[in-house]
């Protein structure tokens, strides 16, 4: 541990700098990467657990339906959860929260390339998540139209659709001017010697990601857009008795929102390509075909939206080549498993919580990226399509991809963001009752949705009643699971020991500096000098 | 601190301003102007109406009730909805518990006043052989007739449609007459099953709850569901608003491939320490 003690006691970047008086204009104001992250993360967080709650109580509901909410109540539930944790948590989740806290550190830089232009997608995030929720709380009925916003419906129910459409248009400002700080952060801010091949795969995801953001983001925007101005001018682009296309808005949408999963889960993948490594204290296998398949990933991810309409209408070419280039984009999402797998072999292995985690992803991944494939070919989707069976594949996906990713980076930088270390026990304890809980809840999905049983819907036949309370009892467990992970993780920050700056043994460049992160994140600007996981020529 | 507190406060007026800011848009029923359905249940339609029959013949409306009744109202020139739902009703037709002709009639007028009964004579051949079985010629009416009287009909049963560059668009639906022409329910088609041999499918239960409640001279008025609309799926504009997406998509991608480029570029004068970045 000498390395700890060659680095010298400076200001943790959470202290006051004395420039404003209130604490929130200081944090508000500031235009420091790690303070935006961290409020970025306090947010995401906060809207992870108000979408947790509704959908509790959705599962809850479906225990005996209508006892708990109605009809109409339900279909505003599933919204709601679908909006909150899909546009105010998980798209924006770990770019914005890790990548804004880690990226130039991993980089080796102070900051990234427009700290201002980061401050104001910030402040975006803050008002579109503001106008989401006002939907909910103004007069009248909250949004009832699913998180797809699928016209004609969104056009022409009287719920307030337009506010928090209008939310999600802003949201996806703050989304494209991220994207563009990254990008032009990694092309022009990395250390001396931090030649492309020699970032961490963290960054890699991240550049891809920004690309997929500046790109897709705008399509999103535009039929938004129209939705606008089919509700205020009657313009129809999508209302088949005004000469428009609801088909069309599906396109659209998807074009959109395809890309968007994968800028939901590459970074994922960034994480745990970060973590496996330190864990199993191996370099990285594969790192060239990590980074690669992430641009991989981005790029034939553009060409797959026909998938979620395979029975919307379209002819049997374009099906055939969606279910095709959907097949296709699996590869580079295998190259990663394997590569993970791969890295833990003959690994000297640490199962610390955030590998746990890690691991947990790896498994859960798989399962979701394998009914992928189920889904996305044409045959099979005939059957299962609106079905729980998507409702299942999606959740493995975003929550046991995405969501326990963001877990394990919870855990894995604490120390490094807090400056303490979390209870490792009671961190396995929530695991256990998470990664239970979670195949309970969503396995039983598939097995429902292979039966007929069809999302979005508040009631159904007697026979689908063990399916559901099994399903809603493990809700109960990943609750447990969830709140015994976030309260161990709230008290370590006010009770938890010192983290020492290097408590994992970590070769990346933000294990040189001090925990809690300090001001300046570098006193000096390292020179690269080895590519980013050098664990084997270390031990030679 | 004072600019914070204006800052409060205005955001405090925004907030409280848009709290009433709700929006007020009606639920979706087609006004009488624009295409779809306004419901008529219990309205009896005018039994004066003259239209021609398959062989040319004048025959009027009045003259073919008597008995309940399913009303269609198609072109048949139509290559989209019209002749899937003509086909899945061949199919459920044989399978109801009354008969054709006797228990009840299918009549199908062509709101197009192109239409002639020659046309309307092919069609009924093509639907008749499409039932598969022996069918009363009687049972199934296929009629034709001049712009007044369609209008008046259309008009009787709320069922607005609108003249596109390549045929119609219009809602899909069954309308249910009593004995007496009045109309008794509304059966939308809402489901499209695709790649079923006949998308457009109806339950016989279905038919014979309302052939039966028609009968006994009933209005029911259904549930409100989303139905289906034949329309053209590219209309002209369609292509302009594809063209206009074409454009936009090119010149954002072409934004990025440029900004790609600069970055590229312009690397060299911005990023610092390059000259370690060789493999040693």
């Amino acid at each position: 541990m000498t390395l700890r003690n060659e680095i010298p006691e400076v200001a943790g970047f959470y202290e006051r700098t004395g420039r404003y008086r209130w604490l929130i204009a200081e944090w508000m104001m500031s235009t420091d990467h790690k303070r935006i992250g961290v409020m970025y993360l306090m947010a995401l967080l906060s809207f992870f657990s108000v979408g947790v709650v509704l959908g509790f109580i959705i599962r809850l509901s479906l225990l005996s339906p209508g006892w708990l909410v109605g009809q109409q109540g339900y279909n505003e539930f599933f919204t709601l959860h679908g909006v909150i944790q899909i546009f105010l948590f998980i798209i924006p989740g770990i770019p914005v929260a890790f990548g804004n806290i880690f990226l130039p550190i991993l980089i080796g830089t102070q900051d990234v390339a427009f700290p201002k232009i980061n401050r104001l997608s910030w402040w975006l995030y803050v008002a579109g998540a503001a106008l989401v929720l006002l939907s909910i709380f103004i007069k009248g009925r909250p949004p009832d139209t699913g998180w797809t916003f699928y016209a004609p419906y969104s056009v022409q129910t009287p719920a307030n659709v337009s506010i928090a459409v209008m939310g999600v248009f802003v949201l996806g400002f703050s989304s494209i001017l991220t994207g563009l700080n990254f990008v032009t952060t990694i092309h022009r801010m990395r250390a001396p010697g931090m030649g492309w091949f020699r970032m961490p795969a963290f960054p890699w995801t991240l550049y891809a990601t920004g690309w997929v953001q500046m790109l897709a983001t705008p399509v999103l925007a535009i039929t938004l857009l129209f939705i606008f101005l089919g509700r205020f001018f009657g313009v129809g682009f999508f209302d088949p008795t005004k000469g428009g296309d609801p088909i069309l808005y599906e396109h659209l949408f998807w074009m959109y929102s395809h890309p968007a999963v994968y800028i939901m889960v590459l970074p994922a993948m960034g994480i745990i390509s970060e973590i496996v490594p330190v864990f199993s204290r191996r370099s990285l296998f594969g790192y060239t075909a990590i980074c690669m398949s992430a641009l991989g990933i981005a790029i034939v991810g553009y060409a797959v939206w026909g998938h979620h309409m395979f029975t919307s209408g379209m002819s049997d070419t374009a099906r055939v080549v969606f279910s095709f280039v959907t097949f296709l984009v699996a590869v580079p999402s295998g190259v990663k498993i394997f590569n993970w797998v791969s890295t833990l072999y003959k690994g000297s292995i640490a199962v610390d919580a955030p590998l746990l985690f890690a691991l947990s992803f790896i498994f859960l991944f798989s399962i979701g990226g394998l009914t992928g494939l189920i889904i996305g070919a044409l045959a099979t989707n005939l059957h299962l399509h609106g079905t729980y069976f998507i409702v299942g594949h999606f959740h493995y996906v975003m929550f046991g991809g995405a969501g326990f990713s963001i877990i394990a980076a919870l855990h894995f930088w604490f120390p490094k963001i807090t400056g303490r270390m979390y209870n490792e026990k009671f961190a396995k304890i929530g695991w256990l009752n998470l990664f239970v809980g979670f195949n309970i809840l969503y396995f039983s999905m598939f097995v429902l949705g292979f039966q007929g049983m069809p999302r979005r819907y508040f009631d159904y036949p007697p026979q689908y009643h063990t399916g559901h309370v099994i399903s809603t009892m493990g809700s109960w467990f990943l609750a447990i699971g969830l709140i015994i992970i976030f309260a161990n993780l709230v008290r370590s920050i006010f009770k938890g020991e010192k983290a020492p700056a290097n408590p994992w043994g970590g070769k990346t460049l933000e294990w040189t500096i001090p925990s809690p992160l300090p001001r300046e994140n570098f006193q000096e600007i390292p020179i690269i000098t080895r590519r980013p996981y050098s664990y084997e020529e270390e031990a030679k | 601190m004072r600019k914070l507190l204006w800052f409060i406060f205005f955001g405090g007026l925004f907030f409280a301003g848009s709290i009433y800011g709700h929006e007020t848009l009606d639920t979706g029923d087609a006004k009488s102007e624009e295409m779809g359905i306004v419901e008529k249940t219990g309205q009896i339609i005018p039994a004066d109406l003259v239209f021609y029959d398959e062989k040319g013949g004048k025959v009027k409306l009045g003259n073919l009730l008597g008995k309940p009744v399913i009303l269609t109202l198609v072109y048949f020139s139509c290559e989209h909805i019209c002749p899937l739902m003509l086909g899945g009703l061949s199919q459920a037709l044989p399978r109801l518990a009354v008969a054709a002709g006797k228990d009840y009639r299918v009549i199908t007028v062509s709101f197009d006043e192109a239409d002639t009964p020659m046309i309307a004579l092919a069609a009924k051949k093509n639907y008749i052989n499409a039932i598969g079985r022996s069918f009363p010629e009687d049972g199934w009416k296929f009629l034709t007739g001049k712009q007044e009287s369609i209008h008046r009909l259309t008009e009787a049963v709320g069922f607005n449609y609108r003249k596109d560059i390549h045929g119609f668009s219009h809602p899909v639906v069954l309308v249910f007459l009593a004995p007496d022409g009045k109309i008794s329910r509304y059966y939308y088609v809402t489901q499209f099953q695709y790649g079923a041999a006949y998308p457009i499918s109806f339950s016989s239960f279905d038919l014979n709850m309302a052939l039966t409640e028609a009968s006994q001279g009933k209005a029911v008025t259904g549930i409100r569901k989303a139905l289906l609309y034949c329309f053209s799926h590219e209309p002209p504009g369609h292509s302009k608003f594809f063209n206009f997406m074409a454009v936009v998509g090119v010149i954002t991608l072409a934004a990025m491939v440029s900004f790609f480029i600069y970055l590229q570029v312009t690397s060299r004068r911005y990023r610092r320490g390059k000259e370690y970045d060789a493999e040693k």
